[in-house]
């Protein structure tokens, strides 16, 4: 279907190559994942299959690429519209019209397809992927799921041979992931269409891909057997770092599988002691806190407390009130009914110096923080602002991440690394809590393990970490406490352990696993100490 | 209805009415125009921004009151209330500071006033109730990057309000001070760095759906004009031309009633456009 021979890429003005010489073929209704770390250049992979780049981003190609017996070499991206659909990390960024029956719609009506075989079409689609409820609605007004399922209507429409998603869950809740990785299945299976994916969240989708793709960065590409892949890659999912510790021979993919393997064993060795938790004072308090956004009741009669040194992640669908509970504790909104108080006055009230000593947001999109033009100009400028000796933002930078080039522009640096820069600068100022909204977006597994170092040094200066995240297993290494919330209300709130498997949709992979066990994350299982039956 | 009619029925109603010249039918028209936003808007950006127009319309009305009592040229007439006047030097003989303020002046600012507030009412009710998509789709069959460029335009600019409302609050985490004129570029700077990568995003998006490829674009709701357009078009361009000598011959008090009716006939035909939530 798809096959590259002897494929070079770089990007002008850079010395660092993407892909060196990489010859392989992908064949007909394949599910091929794509993995890597961030900035490895797994976009750029995927870009260069319907010939964005070199036509449309600028790239110097050599080699060939064939598609459905096509070169891209020739061909322009718009001429290969039929045959590939591709969707982008973020599907609002490339929806051209404004509804959804119009969206699904418009790349069959500039390819001049009739109008009976259009209404045909969008119909089919239209009910492959559920659509039937929102159909009507205005694009800006769906969920991220919805979104993402939309984005993948108006690319199935087109009816191509090989479908092209780009991070296709990384916005999504937990189920709203699912739902999408599901029809993904669906397609591959059902339809025999050609999917080519990239994920970070390999637990989602490691068990039903055929092959893995783990680009290097350094031009290298390694192509493999999911096993394969897994055996030599350090970028391992719970399950099969379970397995690796356990010395299986055959690495298990999913829950089932492992669970077939260690039915037999015995458990547990060791018990999991709770974790002692420290008394400690209160430090946020909120009180039947009400909010309404644009006549729409978004959070009801909330009652919370935070306590010094605590990690505490709210959970919760797209759209459930999470980000606005946060923004409201960090005084972000003007009006809302109830009380907030961070130790003991009104958060709404503090502005300046006052509010960042006291209170570090770290928002959805850190750049959002940045607008001087290098890392050395944000840090000098923080210090500045609030006071301090000339040298102190870069030196809490250098020591949450030493390989950030100081001179590079805030925009140049990957997603792990502006998220690093922004602690940086909130942290800079000490504040007492810590604040940060979907902090795992886009982040890989490396940049991930550094942000749970991170965040668990800071909270033990008992300063109380807030986060919200869809990241389950982040979760699991990370947070002392879980809130969950459904439609504006606290459904749930307690320990971690006790909330994260007692609910399937956020039980991460090891407590699947090992579901008669309250084991959380693969150091728990390495604690536990089981051993096989001889 | 087709994007194209809501924009002629709009402009040739705010006509007709300006012909009509009666501040009566001015205000009619007013009201005929929010009544149809609210019942047929759309939940996009740009049927929102209808309520922009309204605000619009009705500061400038206001500012225009109180200029015209304050200042402006001597009105003879019945005077209404006087404030106390500023003496001007010879030179300013004709400027007039305060002083008396006739029924014939209030009379003639709210003329003025009306005609501007329809104006812009109608224009923001043409936005309100097309899509702009829908208008570009139309004229940019053989225009290609031109569409291409008027469609980022578009969806852009909703996005630009967005990131701006979150990199204020931004600022505000950062202990920085309140956006003014001289702190201006720092906001600017990633608000417009945002909208670039959308802008690339979105031209990626638009590339590698074909648009532009095929000579002859089709289109999946049925666009060219129907029964319902031709009529709406028709009694429009009929109020625009024998509106005066509609009043004039039937009379005020019938000519009124046949006007709003003819000019409601959109809200009568059609069906709301999108389920709101």
């Amino acid at each position: 279907m798809i096959s590259f021979s002897n494929v070079s890429l770089v990007y002008p003005n850079s010395r660092k190559t993407i892909l060196e010489n990489l010859t392989f073929t992908v064949n007909e209704s394949e599910l091929i994942l794509i993995i890597g770390l961030t900035g490895a250049g797994k976009s750029s992979f995927m870009k260069l299959i319907n010939g964005l780049i070199p036509h449309h981003t600028s790239g110097i190609l050599s080699g060939e690429i064939i598609v459905a017996g096509q070169s891209i070499n020739q061909l322009k991206p718009g001429q290969l519209s039929g045959i590939i659909g591709i969707v982008g990390q973020n599907p609002l960024n490339g929806f051209v019209t404004d509804q959804v029956e119009d969206e699904i719609a418009f790349g069959l009506e500039t390819n001049g397809i009739e109008r009976s075989v259009i209404r045909r079409r969008v119909e089919e689609v239209i009910d492959l992927l559920g659509l039937q409820p929102i159909r009507k609605r205005s694009l800006s007004t769906l969920s991220g799921g919805e979104q993402q399922r939309v984005a993948i209507a108006s690319a199935l429409v087109m009816n191509p041979k090989v479908l092209v998603l780009d991070e296709p869950t990384s916005a999504l809740d937990p189920v709203a992931a699912e739902e999408v990785l599901a029809i993904i299945n669906k397609l591959v299976h059902d339809l025999g269409l050609t999917v080519i994916m990239a994920e970070h969240k390999l637990e989602r989708v490691i068990h039903f891909v055929d092959r893995i793709v783990l680009v290097q960065g350094d031009g290298q590409v390694e192509i493999g057997l999911p096993q394969e892949i897994m055996n030599k890659s350090d970028i391992n999912p719970p399950i099969v770092k379970v397995a690796k510790h356990l010395n299986l021979t055959e690495l298990p993919l999913s829950v089932r599988e492992l669970k077939r393997v260690t039915s037999k064993w015995q458990l547990p060795i060791k018990a999991i002691q709770r974790s002692a938790f420290r008394k400690s004072q209160s430090s946020v308090q909120v009180k039947d806190l009400s909010v309404d956004l644009s006549g729409k009741r978004v959070l009801n009669k909330v009652n919370l407390n935070f306590n010094t040194g605590e990690i505490v992640s709210v959970m919760g669908r797209n759209g459930a009130g999470k980000s606005t509970l946060l923004r409201a504790i960090a005084g972000g909104l003007n009006q809302f009914a109830g009380e907030i108080l961070i130790n003991g006055s009104d958060a709404s009230k503090l502005t300046g110096k006052d509010l960042v000593s006291l209170i570090g947001y770290v928002p959805q999109e850190p750049a959002d923080l940045f607008f001087a033009s290098s890392v050395k100009g944000e840090c000098e400028h923080t210090d500045s602002q609030n006071g301090l000796v000339a040298g102190s933002t870069e030196e809490i930078l250098t020591a949450l991440s030493p390989s950030i080039i100081i001179n590079s522009h805030p925009r140049d640096l990957s997603e792990g690394q502006k998220l690093v820069l922004a602690l940086a600068l909130v942290l800079v100022t000490n504040p007492r809590i810590l604040i940060l909204d979907e902090p795992t977006r886009g982040l890989d597994y490396r940049a991930k393990d550094q942000l749970t170092q991170i965040l668990k040094d800071v909270a033990l200066n008992s300063v109380t970490v807030i986060l919200a995240t869809h990241d389950v297993e982040l979760v699991a290494e990370l947070a002392t406490r879980v809130v969950v919330i459904a439609d504006g209300e606290i459904i749930s709130d307690g320990e971690t352990r006790d909330v994260l498997t007692s609910s399937p949709a956020f039980a991460p992979q090891v407590s699947k696993a090992f579901s008669s066990q309250n084991w959380l994350t693969v150091a728990d299982v390495i604690f536990a100490d089981i051993k096989e039956i001889d | 209805m087709n994007s194209a009619t809501w924009w002629i029925w709009s402009i040739a109603l705010a006509a007709a009415a300006l012909r009509g010249g009666e501040n009566l039918i001015l205000i009619i028209t007013i009201l005929i125009f929010i009544f149809i936003v609210a019942k047929r808007g759309t939940d996009t950006l740009w049927g929102r921004s209808f309520n922009f127009a309204l605000q619009i319309a009705i500061s400038a009305m206001v500012i225009r009151f109180i200029f015209a009592v304050i200042i402006g040229t001597y009105l003879p007439g019945n005077v209404v209330f006087t404030l106390p006047q500023l003496q001007m030097p010879q030179l300013l003989a004709g400027v007039r500071i305060g002083g008396e303020v006739t029924e014939q002046r209030l009379l003639s600012v709210l003329d003025e006033s009306l005609t501007f507030a329809l104006i812009v009412i109608a224009f923001g009710a043409a936005t309100a109730l097309s899509s702009p998509i829908q208008i570009i789709k139309m004229m940019s069959k053989r225009l290609y990057l031109f569409g291409v460029t008027l469609i980022i335009a578009f969806s852009v600019l909703p996005q630009i309000l967005a990131s701006y409302q979150r990199v204020k609050m931004a600022r505000k985490f950062r202990g920085e001070a309140k956006i003014n004129l001289r702190n201006f570029n720092k906001v600017l700077t990633p608000v417009l760095e945002e909208s670039l990568e959308r802008a690339i995003d979105l031209s990626a998006a638009i590339e590698s759906r074909g648009f532009g490829y095929s000579k002859k674009p089709t289109s999946y709701r049925a666009e060219s004009f129907t029964f319902v357009d031709y009529l709406v078009v028709a009694l429009s361009i009929y109020l625009l031309i024998f509106l005066p000598t509609l009043i004039s011959t039937v009379g005020f008090s019938l000519g009124i009633p046949i006007f709003t009716l003819f000019a409601m006939v959109p809200l009568l035909l059609t069906k709301p456009m999108t389920v709101k939530i």
